[in-house]
């Protein structure tokens, strides 16, 4: 397929210089990969529905870089979404939405890949689509007149809410399954096979939905009752995994970008999943089972990172590294090789534990920001009901640790309209303030200890045991947060910040919300919603207006329980974990029993080994994990 | 400890780097590179590198100068060699030497004179270009005002902060000397000269100190 596409880097030059920050737009970067689209056979641009500098802090897209550039005949390149002031010089000017690596128009791009990290970017992907030139709804690209749209991402477990503007959605971890989709993609094109085709033949790819195979049914109430799947497409598409993580490619020649980004470091991957079962937690569910990589073959790729970015910090990421059965040699190993390079190594987060902040002493990064935990609930009650797995002794002892290891200022992260919550649990947050205050006044220390507390508005997800769960009504979270802010305000040394309310509430709507909302979603980008996240850009009325014109009732998403034998809109996408298991774990939540995390206790048969074939995996055998 | 000077030039999109970015791209170039760059005492240590003025943001440079410090003695065809292969496309070094022994002023003091040049567009109103430059040159002075987000509106003189200007061809030279109070800015002057809409590239091509007799010389 011999391609010839303009470039529009000069269009783009002749605009740089008047935005802000213009580095942020300039690809080139070292280690970004720019093929000759002469000689390729498809190629492939992934959309980040935010700016560069969130874009490139995130690991996922990094890795299917890498993923996809290793096949000579592919190109993957990269773009992102402009800041209003870019946009509207590109809009005036009839720039199209760019790739960073060679300035090509996304629309003449053979595939376009969106990542959906979170419920409000969406509004960003419609616009990226619009900047692009692609029409928004899949109906209106019948035929291969513009290139394939996809999606894949953690939003892709409840992908209805986007079934209109996508011809389909990867689900789970994309390395292998984006390549086994471009094959087929290079096969049928080559084949002169029609787009309808391609679909019928790309939804037998495990991992693959194709929505248009995929019909709702509504009963006279409106209350859906099936979700009919297409006779030759699969009843449910269960999730690809990579089963081997030693062995799968991981990009060590990272990019480095000119502009600084959120996390300007290099990075090692070092598990996947986390097995700790909190019941608000999607991430804990959808990524399982955990697959730790083998501490040589980290030490092996850190060092690779290092030479290859020239950066002096080092990541090591997952969703929970103190959990690494190997962390605490890894991390001295990781020192021993480099630290006398100036390499600093850095944990993205932390157990509430004092052996987390013993890991957090010894790499000593984090002193600078302060510590942070997140208890998430206030009474040891509530606790119990997430299945935190952390009690008052654990926060204590983290805290005493902090104290005597020189921290004097601590972050403390909370949620509010959790499950069975009472205003006894939300005082407990203020309870626990006081303690840990009481902690760093104990006699003998000089410096004031402060503490930031942070309170999230809890936002029910699919696959999660919560999924059931209503979100409380904005009335009724607007009150909790009148509550805490009270509680707090005689408390000298903390401060408290409550995320917007509203935002969450759009958030709950979306994340358990069925395919009808893609009407609403098309007005709120009509009347003008992008950066919804970004609060100078969050239009909360226009959002309203929206869900108006569409005759859709916000609250009712948001805040509706599902029953146990409800058609749940996501039930189609099979994520390992077995739903009865998740309904016990809903009923052991109404009973504040726990579950043990199975790295430790027994297996409490949430479904996900037996269901991909693949148990936890870890790197170190016996006592250690 | 060498000090070890180089000449390189900044194209294309890459001039859109500000001067702290390009720090740091040269930051983490040294370490790919793999030099015995000296290290800043201290819990953050940094590489001993320093560069010439800064350019504005969107200006070429085709001929900038750096000076790092290395810990042990390298050729300097060397320290080209490998600083190119760990640079990025858009940043080449030319040329480097090793400075001798004795201290030695900072770029940023040795460094007197900037020369730009300005390359316009074929479809330039050419007549009216040349009527601006002869204004502008044959003006006692030429105040504009420039604007801080901070410091609020302050007025300059850049008539007075250049000292040559000449149009030749497609292309306008323009030296703009460093003194005690600082130096305009290249493009407050072209948007003084340039008539309006018209198109324009600019580029720093040369720095230079200046010798006893008040010559230009390679720094």
């Amino acid at each position: 397929m011999q391609k010839q596409v303009k470039s529009w880097e000069a269009e783009v030059e002749q605009i740089l210089p008047l935005v802000d920050k213009p580095a942020q737009y300039l690809g080139g970067e070292y280690n970004s990969t720019v093929k000759d689209w002469q000689e390729l056979s498809a190629t492939m641009v992934l959309l980040f529905p935010d700016l560069y500098e969130i874009g490139m802090s995130h690991l996922g897209m990094r890795v299917l870089y890498e993923a996809v550039n290793r096949r000579p005949e592919y190109a993957f390149e990269r773009s992102f979404a402009p800041a209003a002031d870019m946009e509207k010089l590109m809009r005036e000017r009839q720039i199209p939405l760019f790739s960073w690596e060679n300035y090509h128009a996304v629309r003449d791009f053979d595939v376009v890949g969106v990542t959906l990290q979170y419920e409000m970017s969406f509004t960003n992907i419609l616009n990226m689509l619009e900047l692009a030139g692609i029409p928004l709804l899949a109906a209106e690209r019948p035929d291969w007149a513009y290139p394939l749209v996809l999606a894949g991402g953690p939003c892709a477990y409840n992908p209805e809410p986007l079934c209109d503007f996508f011809d389909l959605f990867v689900i789970g971890e994309g390395e292998e399954v984006e390549l086994e989709l471009l094959d087929l993609y290079t096969e049928c094109r080559a084949q002169g096979t029609s787009k309808a085709e391609f679909l019928r033949r790309a939804c037998q790819i495990p991992g693959i939905y194709v929505p248009a195979f995929y019909q709702p049914q509504y009963d006279v109430a409106g209350k859906l009752v099936e979700v009919a799947a297409a006779d030759f497409a699969p009843r449910r598409v269960k999730k690809r995994i990579i089963k081997d993580m030693d062995a799968v490619p991981f990009p060590t020649d990272q990019i480095v970008p000119f502009a600084e980004i959120v996390h300007d470091r290099a990075v090692i991957e070092v598990m996947r999943g986390c097995n700790r079962g909190c019941r608000f937690c999607q991430a804990g569910i959808i990524y399982r089972p955990v697959r730790e990589k083998s501490p040589e073959v980290l030490a092996e790729q850190a060092a690779a990172a290092l030479s290859a970015t020239g950066y002096d910090e080092l990541g090591m990421v997952s969703l929970s590294t103190a959990d690494y059965s190997c962390v605490a040699p890894l991390i001295d190993r990781l020192l021993a090789e480099h630290a006398a390079d100036g390499v600093s190594v850095s944990l993205p987060s932390l157990r509430v534990d004092a052996m987390s902040v013993g890991l957090a002493e010894r790499i000593q990064t984090v002193r600078k920001s302060g510590m942070t935990l997140a208890p998430e609930a206030g009474t040891q009650r509530l606790r119990d009901i997430i299945n935190k797995g952390v009690n008052e002794a654990d926060i204590f002892a983290a805290v005493q640790a902090a104290l005597a290891a020189g921290w004097n200022s601590f972050k403390l992260y909370f949620m509010a309209g959790l499950p069975y919550e009472t205003d006894e649990d939300l005082l407990g947050i203020a309870a626990l303030a006081r303690q840990i205050l009481a902690l760093g006044a104990a006699p003998g220390r000089r410096r004031k200890l402060t503490i930031n507390v942070s309170v999230s508005f809890f936002v029910p997800k699919c696959d999660t045991p919560f999924q059931w769960f209503g979100q409380n009504s904005r009335e009724e979270l607007t009150r909790k947060r009148e509550l805490l802010y009270a509680a707090f305000k005689p408390i000298r040394g903390a401060r408290l910040s409550c995320h917007d309310i509203e935002l969450s509430f759009l958030e709950g709507v979306f994340s358990r919300g069925d395919r009808r909302l893609g009407r609403a979603l098309l007005e709120a980008h009509k009347l003008g919603c992008k950066f919804d996240s970004w609060h100078e850009h969050f239009n909360y009325e226009a959002w309203l207006e929206a869900f108006r014109r569409s005759g859709i009732d916000p609250a009712d998403y948001a805040g509706h329980d599902f029953a146990q034998e409800d058609v749940l809109p996501w039930d189609h996408i099979d994520c390992g974990v077995d739903k009865r298991w998740l309904w016990r774990e809903w009923q052991k939540a109404a009973a504040a029993e726990k579950t043990p995390d199975c790295r430790r206790g027994p297996c409490s048969g949430c479904g996900i080994c037996p269901s991909l074939g693949c148990d936890n995996h870890y790197a170190a055998k016996g006592e250690e994990i | 400890m060498t000090t070890c000077r180089f000449c390189f030039r900044v194209t294309g999109v890459l001039k859109f780097l500000s001067h702290l970015d390009l720090l740091k791209l040269f930051n983490r170039a040294l370490l790919r590179a793999n030099l015995p760059a000296a290290y800043s005492e201290g819990f953050n240590p940094h590489p001993k590198i320093s560069f010439g003025p800064p350019r504005g943001v969107g200006i070429e440079g085709l001929s900038e100068w750096g000076d790092l410090q290395l810990k042990e003695e390298l050729a300097p065809d060397e320290v080209v060699a490998r600083l190119n292969d760990a640079l990025p496309q858009g940043v080449r070094v030319l040329s480097a030497r090793l400075l001798p022994p004795e201290p030695h002023p900072a770029l940023m003091a040795v460094i007197r004179l900037a020369v730009y040049e300005a390359e316009f567009a074929p479809d330039t109103d050419w007549a009216a270009l040349a009527e601006r430059v002869q204004a502008f040159w044959q003006a006692e002075s030429w105040e504009i005002e420039r604007r801080h987000p901070k410091k609020g509106v302050k007025t300059i003189d850049v008539r007075r902060g250049v000292s040559k200007l000449e149009l030749a061809n497609n292309k306008l030279s323009l030296e703009i000397p460093f003194a005690e109070s600082g130096a305009v800015k290249p493009l407050e002057v072209m948007q003084a000269i340039a008539p309006a809409n018209a198109i324009y590239r600019l580029r720093r091509v040369g720095l230079y100190a200046v010798n006893a007799a008040g010559e230009p010389v390679l720094p």
